[in-house]
């Protein structure tokens, strides 16, 4: 099928680590121009080596943090300086802290709040002016089955999840007649393939999210999953390619839910 | 990636697939690699729809099917299993329209659309779920509409059938989803066929149509094409139960 996705110039958000390292070498697949926005450099320069190897049109790695309105604005400066546009971003970037809401500290609220919702905020309308002034653009921005349904540990990020989906829907809304499209992916429990998957600064490597990599917890949560197993990130990256590609022109303002059949609505 | 969306291998059965979005979904499915049976009430169209995957190099066979009919759905399984191999993606395309006021739709009128646009996926899912469940591996992909989930004044049966769909379309996705089957719902909105298109020669219709759909065009056949054979493909092969919605924006329900 033509996904028609070489030369484009496409931004990964946090497309250092597990999943989003999977969607910037799927992107590179399909030759795309890949710029890793990471906070984490070394971890984002891992992907862009990987991604230059695999075909992409270029590759770069531009340091980002999401949740500083100006640091985002630099890099899209950055990108639109080099490569002359940003076809597709996606917000990848995402964060939580698994522990009961009444227990959580209100300073793990914030970083939720900041990581997950900010910096999807800051970076779609870093990218919207130019998407506008060129009738053309595609946004992917990561949700999660918490902000579909609710998730117990996961109050606050499923509140900031529920806001990517409702901004996706008002953007989609407000910004279809210029030609721009806006959808969501909503993973499952989405588990690094290894232990290089992810950098030092990613929520996989938080210590209260380390029960989750046991092999025991691992096998009770595959249970809730019809598919009877837990996603990896190459299961999530083709939903993402797809929408940021011509083959989904009609398709705006929809959340999708790649997470075998945990969530069905 | 590209392979990913590949359907090199697969056999795919596609009901209503004479005219509008059941050819243009067949057609896409073939140019996608899979060996595509076209089915469809009336065998001229399908004849024309399998040629037309034939002459780009695909492989396609027709085939006369009335989905209201089970017998001919479990003889038709049978024979795409004995000309192209067992079955392993399922398009339930085949359905028909009703504009009504509710105070006139007859029973028979109620039983028709019923028949036509859901007992007809339940029985053709029924007739290939157990080649599927030997081979481990399916798709089914419903289609379903966004009447399903908006109000539509004087299309109560039609819009009940297209709801129920995407609740079929669950049931079946989390029963076999341990056979590795993935049963999902492709929801179109107004897209550029017959019916549409006719509605939308007056002008005011069709102000007032595009009014509502963000993205100020209706969709094309081509585009539900391709978002089949994301649905068919292996691409899609972590994601179950799911209704996606190509509508340009005009639903975007929860």
């Amino acid at each position: 099928m033509e996904l028609k996705l070489a030369g484009k110039s496409v931004i990964v958000t946090g497309g250092g680590s597990n999943i989003g390292r999977a969607i910037s070498l799927a992107f590179a697949r399909e030759g795309a121009h890949l710029t890793v926005a990471e906070i984490d450099e070394a971890q984002g320069s891992r992907s862009v080596a990987e991604a230059t190897k695999l075909g992409a049109a270029s590759a770069a790695l531009v340091p980002t943090d999401v949740t500083r309105w100006e640091s985002v604005q630099a890099m899209v400066r950055e990108v639109e300086a080099r490569v002359g546009r940003v076809d597709v971003l996606v917000n990848n970037v995402g964060w939580t802290f698994d522990r009961l809401f009444v227990e959580k500290e209100r300073s793990e609220w914030e970083r939720e709040i900041q990581l997950n919702l900010w910096g999807m905020i800051n970076c779609t309308r870093a990218v919207l002016d130019g998407m506008i002034a060129r009738k053309a653009g595609a946004v992917v921005s990561m949700g999660s089955d918490a902000g579909r349904m609710g998730e117990f540990r996961e109050a606050v990020y499923g509140a900031c999840k529920a806001g990517v989906i409702a901004l996706t829907k008002s953007l989609a809304r407000e910004v279809g007649r210029h030609g721009i499209r806006l959808n969501v992916v909503c993973p499952g429990m989405t588990i690094p393939s290894s232990e290089g998957d992810f950098g030092e600064l990613s929520m996989w490597a938080a210590e209260a999210n380390r029960a989750w990599s046991a092999p025991e917890m691992q096998a009770r949560i595959a249970k809730a999953y019809p598919l009877r197993r837990i996603g990896k990130a190459d299961d999530v990256a083709p939903a993402v390619v797809f929408l940021a590609s011509e083959a989904a022109a009609f398709i705006t303002g929809q959340t999708l839910s790649v997470s075998g059949g945990y969530t069905m609505m | 990636m590209g392979d990913r969306f590949s359907l090199e291998g697969r056999v795919a059965l596609v009901t209503g697939a004479g005219r509008g979005i059941g050819r243009a979904i067949a057609v896409a499915l073939g140019a996608a690699g899979a060996a595509v049976a076209c089915a469809a009430r009336s065998r001229d169209q399908v004849d024309a729809t399998a040629a037309e995957i034939t002459a780009a190099g695909g492989r396609a066979r027709a085939l006369g099917l009335d989905v209201t009919r089970r017998e001919q759905i479990v003889a038709g399984v049978a024979e795409v299993a004995a000309a192209l191999g067992p079955v392993d993606v399922l398009v339930n395309n085949a359905g028909m329209t009703m504009e009504k006021k509710t105070t006139e739709v007859t029973d028979e009128d109620w039983d028709a659309v019923l028949a036509t646009n859901l007992s007809s996926m339940f029985r053709c899912a029924r007739a290939v779920a157990p080649g599927m469940i030997e081979l481990e591996r399916g798709k089914i992909i419903n289609i379903g509409s966004m009447y399903g989930v908006i109000g539509v004044p004087r299309y109560a049966a039609y819009c009940a059938s297209k709801a129920a769909v995407a609740g079929l379309t669950r049931s079946l996705a989390a029963e076999w989803a341990r056979h590795g089957i993935q049963v999902n719902c492709l929801a179109p909105g107004y897209v550029n066929t017959d019916i549409p298109r006719e509605a939308m020669a007056d002008e005011k219709t069709r102000a007032l149509f595009l009014s509502k759909i963000p993205a100020r065009r209706i969709g094309e056949p081509e585009e539900v094409g391709a978002l089949a054979v994301y649905l068919a493909s292996p691409a899609s092969d972590f994601m179950t139960g799911q209704t996606v919605y190509l509508d340009g924006g005009q639903t975007m329900a929860w």
